[in-house]
């Protein structure tokens, strides 16, 4: 049964460690943003593509603190633990891309329902953000572990 | 037939067995909610028909037993011996099966004519092992029917079992033997029940009173007190008992024993595992979610994933509610040349405004509870109790507290009505008293225009710190409660872990409409009530009748003006945020139309906002202390009543003043701690 | 022997004794708490709240392997038990049977 797994595991598992360090990252320099805002400081780092906001930082953190304990599970040989966070991570991912799309659209009817123009701005605004690109990038790689985890807990007679 | 009338149908199960969605299936979802009789516990009827019967059917306590410990057992156990249904359908669950079992056989020995529902068949199969239905209705002697409820099957065989049930003459089923002593105590009392009390064993059976007499129970005790003959009965049954506890120890413990050692044996029975599994999907996804370390963040992250659905995804819909009822529907009265000009403003200006400004948060509110019962659905929602249990106890409160918090997030109301929960009196009545504190919907547009217009880059922390606040303060506050006011030591708590399940749409649909519709009906209702008395407050002065826009010399504009220059004074309120204080009794979400009327700008955010830059209204110090006064000061009159309902009004009363002095008190700090700081 | 909200996670313990009254005590014994049973601890925060497995050791039925190493069935619907009653139940690890 294990065998199934390795095929995904080993080309994967380097892409999981990558995206956990993204969103580690992303998640920092949100909270930096988030601290020149407060303070005043001056220039945001790419405000646009990483939102300088408390919520995003700790979604960010959380999904990324799950890439890189999923990593250090599979090192450790524990194959539940490494698919459990991996998958959890990964949903919670996607999870964020998916509220984030939803608002999008609820900020185009809005603007329809208002009566203001619909501009190619809303999208980019809106769109054009980590959560989402990151989140684009995970949603193939969710299904995969969601898969294995799935096996790895279903009849094993 | 139950004399004469309908049919009457009971339906008891233990928690989490589906038992609200097979009576949904069963009454095809026609259900009237009240409460029963003398206390806070949820009464659910319905109507069934099959081939021509109508039937009424109850639905009970979700409970794990009969015993007199708890108000949902007594509801339970009363009922079906009062109002003697003529059929009780014990909905068990496949992967649930010895405590559902338990509790079937205890309906047995009360007499009860039972058919039992054997749901989640499906759940059991995916766990990897069969249930023999055809074997358990040998053992139990009664008709046993396999249901799916998410799916419907079995249903139509259940509703047909429920006639052949109720067209049968129920038969006394004897199924548990409490060992040769035990049996002889029960048949001498029996004898002597029959004999010197007949009225009493027409309603019970006489066994099941000589059992109850042998385990102690106060109520059936208390029961045979007041009947001639009766005392007689306890003082044997009492004797009879202390001689058997001389060989067998604990005799309430000993038969419970055999009865459920009975459970396990049927159980044990019927089940065949089909294939093993190493882990399970939940244990799995538990290790994560559940984990030391990362269990915390995930919950943090999916209530802020929530927060954001509910917030973000709304606008729309509420714009749309705002132009029909705020634009159309006022400007039809307004231009209306029927009507008299105070009853257009009545309309207008009171009613609509007032009502208005409230029915705009309906998309907030029921998208906020839809996404929170997909997650109460798929079970998510015991996980997080089970992660803020150490915190809570810390402040002598159960985990589960949080999840009323959590509901009130979106509306007071039903957060208060979800106490009702919490099984320990004391912990729930504590809730239910420190739930108001929840920052609620309403009070967001308030903090928006505020920290919006002060606090410039600041603002969003500030907001999220009013939430933050309300949690700390109802800890501290249920801390002190809990331990002065509702005295008493814990029963503690003990929830079942539901593994994680595919969410069920009916049922979301189902639990989203029942909490919506609370907000709703206090819209419809009690806000309407007091919208109408503001109105009259903010219309009519000591002049006679001023007309929609001369709040100033109101009587509201005078009360307003008192208290700014006396109580309010040290926090350097304007009269125009006292006014909106006062109005905001009645609803919070009133607050900042308020701020718009009196300012003569309309009721837009951002025109509120500039207006309060403009007329320098607060100092981002003054705004802030603002903001937590409108998160404390009071519950909306709608959360009282609810809290009357849930505590009486003592209650009530207390939880507005202890708001109210709170609220002074932190306001005070802010203000008084930030002069100190030197902020001005 | 310590009580149920200091026991580690993943262990196998047997309960000793439970110091609750008539009502507690029953609602326990109901959920198949009791002196002498085995109980299987899911997840502590320990000390803290726990989520328990209740196992009934004669029965074959819905066992784990990689959980409970010998013969026995999981009583359905696991239980979270808060910081109070966890502290009630005074349990003792189980490392054979």
């Amino acid at each position: 049964m294990a065998h199934l797994d390795i095929k995904y595991n080993k080309a994967l598992s380097p892409a999981i460690l990558v995206l956990g360090l993204a969103y580690l990252f992303i998640g920092f320099v949100s909270i930096v943003n988030w601290c020149i805002g407060l303070a005043d400081l001056g220039q945001q780092f790419c405000p646009d593509l990483i939102p300088s906001n408390l919520g995003f930082a700790l979604v960010a953190l959380t999904i990324g603190a799950s890439l890189i304990a999923s990593t250090y599970y599979s090192l450790r040989g524990d194959v539940v633990m490494h698919l459990a966070s991996a998958a959890c991570g990964t949903w919670l991912a996607v999870g964020a891309l998916v509220i984030q799309v939803i608002v999008t659209i609820a900020l185009v009817l809005d603007a329809i329902v208002v009566g203001e123009e619909v501009g190619y701005s809303i999208i980019s605004e809106n769109l054009l953000r980590m959560d989402v690109i990151l989140g684009g990038v995970i949603l193939p790689i969710t299904i995969p572990y969601t898969l294995m985890l799935r096996k790895i807990t279903k009849q094993s007679k | 037939m139950n004399g004469g009338k309908n049919a009457l149908v009971a339906l008891v199960g233990i928690p989490n067995v589906g038992k609200s969605l097979i009576f949904n299936r069963l009454t095809g979802g026609r259900a009237w909610v009240g409460n029963w009789p003398g206390v806070t516990v949820e009464k659910k009827v319905g109507k069934l028909k099959i081939n021509g019967i109508e039937a009424e059917v109850v639905d009970l306590p979700g409970i794990y037993s009969l015993t007199p410990y708890s108000v949902d057992e007594l509801i339970a156990r009363n009922f079906i011996v009062d109002e003697k249904p003529d059929v009780v359908v014990c909905i068990a669950s496949a992967v649930n099966l010895e405590r559902s079992l338990y509790l079937a056989v205890s309906l047995l020995e009360l007499g009860a004519n039972v058919v039992l529902a054997l749901n989640m068949i499906d759940l059991a199969e995916k766990e990897g092992y069969k249930v023999d239905s055809k074997k358990l209705e040998e053992l139990l002697g009664i008709p046993v029917v396999e249901t799916i409820a998410t799916t419907g099957y079995g249903i139509d065989e259940l509703k047909n079992a429920i006639k052949n049930a109720l067209q049968e003459k129920k038969k006394l089923i004897h199924t548990v033997s409490y060992g040769k002593e035990v049996e002889e105590a029960i048949r001498k009392l029996e004898k002597l029940i029959e004999e010197l009390t007949p009225e009493l064993s027409n309603r019970y059976p006489a066994r099941w009173i000589a059992v109850k007499l042998l385990e102690g129970d106060d109520d059936i005790q208390d029961k045979l007190a007041e009947l001639p003959g009766g005392k007689d009965i306890v003082v044997q049954a009492n004797s009879l008992r202390n001689d058997l506890e001389k060989r067998l120890a604990d005799l309430e413990s000993f038969i419970t024993e055999h009865r459920y050692e009975k459970a396990l044996e049927m159980a044990r029975a019927i089940v065949k595992r089909v294939v093993t599994s190493r882990i399970s999907l939940t244990d799995a996804i538990d290790s994560i979610l559940t984990h030391k370390v990362l269990g915390i963040p995930f919950a943090l992250s999916i209530l802020y994933l929530l927060f954001r659905f509910a917030f973000e995804v709304s606008p729309p819909f509420q714009d749309i509610i705002d132009i029909v009822i705020n634009g159309y529907l006022h400007d039809l009265v307004v231009d209306s040349t029927i009507l008299p000009k105070w009853l257009a403003s009545l309309l207008a200006d009171g009613l609509i405004a007032g009502v208005g400004t409230v029915l705009v948060f309906l998309p907030v509110v029921a998208f906020f509870f839809l996404g929170f019962a997909l997650l109460e659905d798929v079970g998510y929602m015991a996980r997080i109790a089970f992660l803020v249990d150490k915190l809570f106890s810390k402040f002598r409160l159960p985990g589960k507290t949080i999840i009323p918090l959590i509901i009130g997030f979106g509306c007071n109301v039903p957060g208060v009505m979800a106490t009702r929960t919490i099984e320990d009196e004391n912990d729930r009545k504590t809730a239910a008293f420190i739930a108001p504190l929840a920052s609620c919907n309403a009070r967001l547009p308030v903090y928006l225009v505020i920290a919006g217009a002060v606090l410039g880059h600041s603002a969003g922390f500030a907001v999220l710190s009013m939430y933050v606040l309300g949690i700390v303060l109802a800890l501290i506050m249920g801390f002190v409660f809990r331990r002065f006011l509702f005295k008493g030591p814990s029963s503690g708590f003990i929830m079942e872990l539901p593994p994680y399940m595919k969410p069920n749409p009916s049922n979301i649909a189902m639990k989203t409409w029942e909490r919506t519709k609370k907000f709703l009906y206090k819209a419809g209702t009690v806000i309407l009530l007091g919208v109408v008395i503001v109105w009259l407050l903010s219309v009519i002065g000591p002049a006679g009748y001023l007309g929609p826009n001369n709040i100033e010399e109101s009587f509201a504009g005078i009360i307003g003006r008192a208290l700014s220059s006396t109580i309010f004074k040290p926090m350097g309120w304007d009269w125009r945020a006292t006014v909106a204080l006062l109005f905001g009794f009645i609803a919070k979400e009133v607050v900042v139309g308020t701020f718009g009327v009196l300012y003569g700008v309309g009721e837009e955010e951002e025109s509120v906002a500039r207006a309060i830059v403009e007329h320098q209204s607060f100092t981002p110090l003054t705004g802030y202390a603002y903001m937590a006064f409108v998160l404390i000061y009071v519950p909306c009159v709608a959360t009282l009543a609810a809290i009357r309902s849930e505590l009486g009004l003592k209650y009530a009363v207390l939880t507005l003043v202890y708001e109210i002095v709170l609220a002074y008190v932190v306001a005070l700090i802010i203000v008084a701690g930030g002069h100190a700081l030197g902020i001005p | 022997m310590m009580p149920l909200a200091y026991a580690r996670d993943g262990t196998l313990v047997r309960v000793v004794s439970i110091r609750a009254g008539k009502g507690l005590y029953r609602r326990l014994h109901e959920l198949g708490i009791i002196e002498g049973r085995l109980l299987r601890v899911v997840r502590s925060q320990g000390p803290g709240p726990v989520i328990i497995e209740v196992i009934d050791n004669a029965s074959p039925n819905r066992y784990r392997k990689r959980l409970c190493p010998f013969n026995c069935g999981v009583i359905g619907g696991r239980l979270l038990l808060g910081l109070g009653i966890a502290m009630k139940i005074i349990v003792e690890e189980v490392t054979n049977v």
